[in-house]
């Protein structure tokens, strides 16, 4: 498990993080989401070693990340922001350069990586000369070498085309069953498709945690429906204000052909939808759409950090 | 230990694929190999040492040793490969280490390619090897006190040229200190305080055979020093001031 408590990061005036804390257990993978500048990437930095905080505590299964630094630093898989990779040497030789690190020699291992994140048919081309895709993937290769317990990832899709996105998505999913995974992207849909859990962190502070449905579920007390009637919107409004599980309007459009569609705020949306079908049968309006909306973590996401 | 290996070998395989490093080996050998044979005058000056040749090597390597330490952290910085050394296990004392080892690795390499001078003296006439042994140990010395003061510069800035000017301009000052036409201005109190922190005028007497406890001191507290200073340089990038 990867605990971190009170992280604090000033720079000059910024407060860049403000007593962050959160915890990452085994075989999780938590999503780690916010705009830019949010402090995503300076707690990223804490945890891998390339920044010191000012105040707080990192550990790793309870120990000390100051005071094991060698020891949990070599199990710490990172691709860092932006993927700064040495261009001038050729993929081989810098995977090898960092394999040395990690006490792996295990040729056998080496390859399973080197498949997995597509690399064979590049392997012996300078860094340099590849694509963003491929500079990607190398970045990622480097993370996985010597099978680390946690994978740092700063945006680990950035650059890369829906496919690839997929494949790195999969990747990821795929060898998080043993370890600790923390990622980073602007891409919610990603953070949806694979995360188990999501921080949401805005200007130094966590203001979100935990499974993303539960989140929007807890956040967004009232479900939403949307209609779209051919009803006159002051009779229309009179049946609304007679169902009391609806609790206010939303977005309202009016179209030149007298239909209306409506987004109504509601509490126990099903039984709303039966209630809302019955009077528009009842008054013989005519009805183009009648559905439930479900909120989704960017609305939420939208809303936390506006 | 092995990560200092692994690095310096890493390190030495960059200071070979640039080519810069080669542009500066040669030009060192060149103007050494012009020096010798042409301005001194081998043949006309008759005489078996290489004490000249040395001082030479001592005002030469003002400009080549900020040439080849200039990138070695500002292009770390600017590439941002310096998170990727970051964040491997080693320690910032092994990395400093490593860094400053490569390239004095690198320097001795070119020091040897001199190696043709004292076989040409020594095929010529009669030299005295103890001084020419002593002469190289100083120069060893002296290198790695320029190439820890352009380690220094370089640590502290992400552009090649500023790290490079600014380290070679560093340099000539100590080296400007020890000189006896800028001493002969000053009376001999001061003198003696300028002369104390001159980086050439402490390689005078080892390239006079003489190695001087004091001035082997000298080239070690301030490669201690500004060991530190990088140490404390490091410290304040990853603190992210």
């Amino acid at each position: 498990m990867l605990e971190v408590s009170n992280l604090t990061k000033i720079y000059d005036d910024l407060i860049a993080l403000d007593k962050v804390s959160f915890k990452v257990n085994k075989g999780e993978i938590t999503g780690f989401l916010g705009p830019n500048g949010a402090g995503k990437t300076t707690t990223m930095r804490i945890i891998t070693g390339y920044l010191y905080p000012d105040k707080g505590k990192i550990t790793f299964e309870k120990k000390s990340l100051n005071q094991n630094y060698k020891n949990i630093i070599s199990k710490i898989g990172y691709l860092p922001e932006n993927n700064p990779l040495y261009l001038n040497l050729r993929v081989d030789e810098f995977l090898s350069f960092n394999s040395k690190f990690k006490n792996t020699s295990n040729k056998k291992d080496m390859k399973d990586i080197i498949k997995k994140c597509g690399l064979s048919k590049v392997l012996t081309k300078e860094i340099d000369t590849l694509s963003r895709g491929y500079k990607q993937r190398v970045g990622l290769a480097k993370a996985l070498i010597g099978d680390p317990d946690y994978l740092i990832l700063d945006e680990p899709t950035e650059g890369l085309d829906p496919n690839q996105k997929e494949e790195i998505l999969n990747l990821i999913k795929d060898v998080s069953k043993e370890k600790t995974i923390i990622f980073s992207s602007h891409v919610l849909s990603e953070v949806t498709k694979i995360a188990d859990k999501v921080i949401i962190i805005n200007e130094g502070k966590i203001i979100a945690e935990g499974k993303s449905a539960d989140l929007v579920k807890e956040h967004f007390k009232n479900a939403i429906i949307e209609i779209e009637t051919n009803a006159p919107f002051l009779k229309f409004k009179k049946v609304i204000d007679d169902i009391k599980e609806i609790k206010g309007f939303g977005k309202l459009e009016k179209f030149n052909n007298k239909f209306i569609k409506v987004e109504l705020n509601c509490t126990y949306p099903e039984k709303t939808v039966v209630k809302l079908f019955d009077k528009i049968v009842e008054n013989k309006w005519k009805l183009r759409e009648l559905h439930t909306k479900s909120h989704g973590l960017e609305e939420l996401f939208k809303d936390l950090t506006k | 230990m092995k990560s200092i290996l692994i690095l310096v070998k890493k390190e030495l395989k960059d200071y070979f694929i640039s080519p810069i490093a080669y542009i500066v080996i040669i030009t060192f050998l060149l103007a050494v190999s012009i020096w010798f044979v042409f301005i001194k005058g081998l043949f006309v000056s008759n005489q078996a040492d290489m004490r000249d040749i040395f001082i030479f090597i001592t005002q030469i390597f003002i400009i080549v040793i900020p040439a080849l330490t200039m990138r070695s952290w500002a292009e770390e910085r600017k590439s941002q490969t310096l998170e990727i050394l970051t964040t491997l296990p080693i320690s910032s004392i092994e990395l400093i280490i490593s860094k400053f080892l490569s390239c004095l690795i690198f320097v001795i390499l070119a020091l040897i390619l001199t190696f043709p001078i004292p076989l040409t003296l020594n095929i010529l006439g009669n030299p005295d090897n103890g001084i020419i042994i002593a002469g190289y140990i100083g120069l060893i010395f002296l290198s790695a006190s320029y190439i820890i003061i352009g380690q220094f510069v370089s640590i502290n800035t992400n552009n090649q040229i500023v790290a490079f000017i600014a380290s070679s301009v560093i340099i000539l000052i100590l080296y400007i200190f020890g000189e006896a036409q800028f001493l002969q201005y000053f009376p001999n109190s001061i003198r003696v305080i300028f002369e104390s922190f001159g980086i050439g005028s402490h390689f005078l007497s080892i390239a006079k055979g003489v190695i001087d406890t004091r001035d082997i001191l000298y080239y070690l507290s301030l490669i201690l020093i500004f060991f530190y200073f990088i140490y404390k340089s490091f410290d304040k990038i990853k603190r992210g001031k």
